[in-house]
């Protein structure tokens, strides 16, 4: 998986491309470890290229909304497979879904 | 074999013994069961033999992956058998080595409709169907939520052990 991240004025973006799961959610953890400061007012994770998303990516998900705590965040792009696992896991409800 | 395709069947068989039988008085039952069979005469099989971790893991879900789209598999199932195989690997990569990596190994064969996956392992004994799915309305992202998923997305699911290994297999339809 590759991670592309933009920073604009607070908004991050990341960009994600291949899929999220127990092989690559180490990665986004990490991002999201350096990346989600005090600065960062609204995130948005970008998943149009991603193929699919298991439970181990969602945990990663689900720490980066609990780390922004109230600040916006919005999954953008996701396929009707990975929207399916969030509904699954009660997530889809938590998240903005754009 | 679709609903219409067995009533037609069975229709034609009442009718031959009504035929045969004219205006005889009937004196016993008789039961007609259509059943359908699935595409199992050539099957392909395929073996994933490798070790616990996320490139063992990343062997396994690309390996059966290709297989899947070889045999026609549509990318929405393709997606949800990823998802099956990423779970089941990383249960065996978590927890049945207790940290370690060993060894872990996916029997696959597959179809025009379907794919049966056996996960094996020869770490501690566990029955993921035993334990009891998580609850979803308390908290998000609950444990034991892979596994929740995992039997949401395949239509038969069964676990042995046997000679001291985890078998696990599932097995996904498609296109019925």
């Amino acid at each position: 998986m590759t991670i592309e991240v933009i920073k604009n004025n607070g908004e991050l973006t990341v960009s994600l491309n291949g899929r999220l799961d127990s092989t690559t959610a180490g990665q986004l953890l990490d991002t999201f470890s350096s990346e989600l400061d005090a600065n960062v007012k609204s995130l948005t994770v970008d998943l149009s290229r991603v193929d699919y998303v298991s439970s181990m990516g969602l945990r990663v998900l689900l720490g980066a909304y609990k780390t922004m705590n109230g600040r916006g965040m919005t999954i953008a792009g996701a396929n009707q497979s990975v929207i399916d696992i969030l509904r699954m896991s009660g997530l889809l409800k938590i998240f903005k879904i754009v | 074999m679709n609903k219409k395709c067995a009533e037609n069947t069975v229709g034609k068989k009442t009718n031959a013994a009504e035929s045969f039988s004219g205006e005889r008085t009937q004196s016993d039952d008789i039961t007609l069961l259509t059943l359908e069979s699935i595409d199992l005469e050539q099957p392909e099989t395929a073996l994933f033999d490798t070790s616990s971790g996320t490139e063992g893991t990343a062997r396994i879900i690309d390996g059966v992956d290709a297989l899947l789209t070889k045999h026609g598999c549509s990318v929405e199932v393709r997606r949800s058998i990823d998802v099956v195989v990423d779970e089941l690997c990383a249960n065996i990569t978590a927890y049945a080595y207790e940290g370690e990596n060993g060894p872990m190994c996916v029997e696959a064969k597959a179809g025009s409709n379907f794919i049966i996956l056996k996960f094996i392992d020869s770490g501690m004994e566990f029955d993921p169907l035993e334990h009891s799915d998580p609850e979803l309305s308390d908290e998000p992202m609950p444990g034991g939520l892979g596994l929740y998923l995992v039997k949401n997305l395949v239509d038969e699911i069964s676990y042995r052990r046997l000679d001291n290994k985890n078998v696990l297999t599932v097995t996904k339809f498609w296109n019925v």
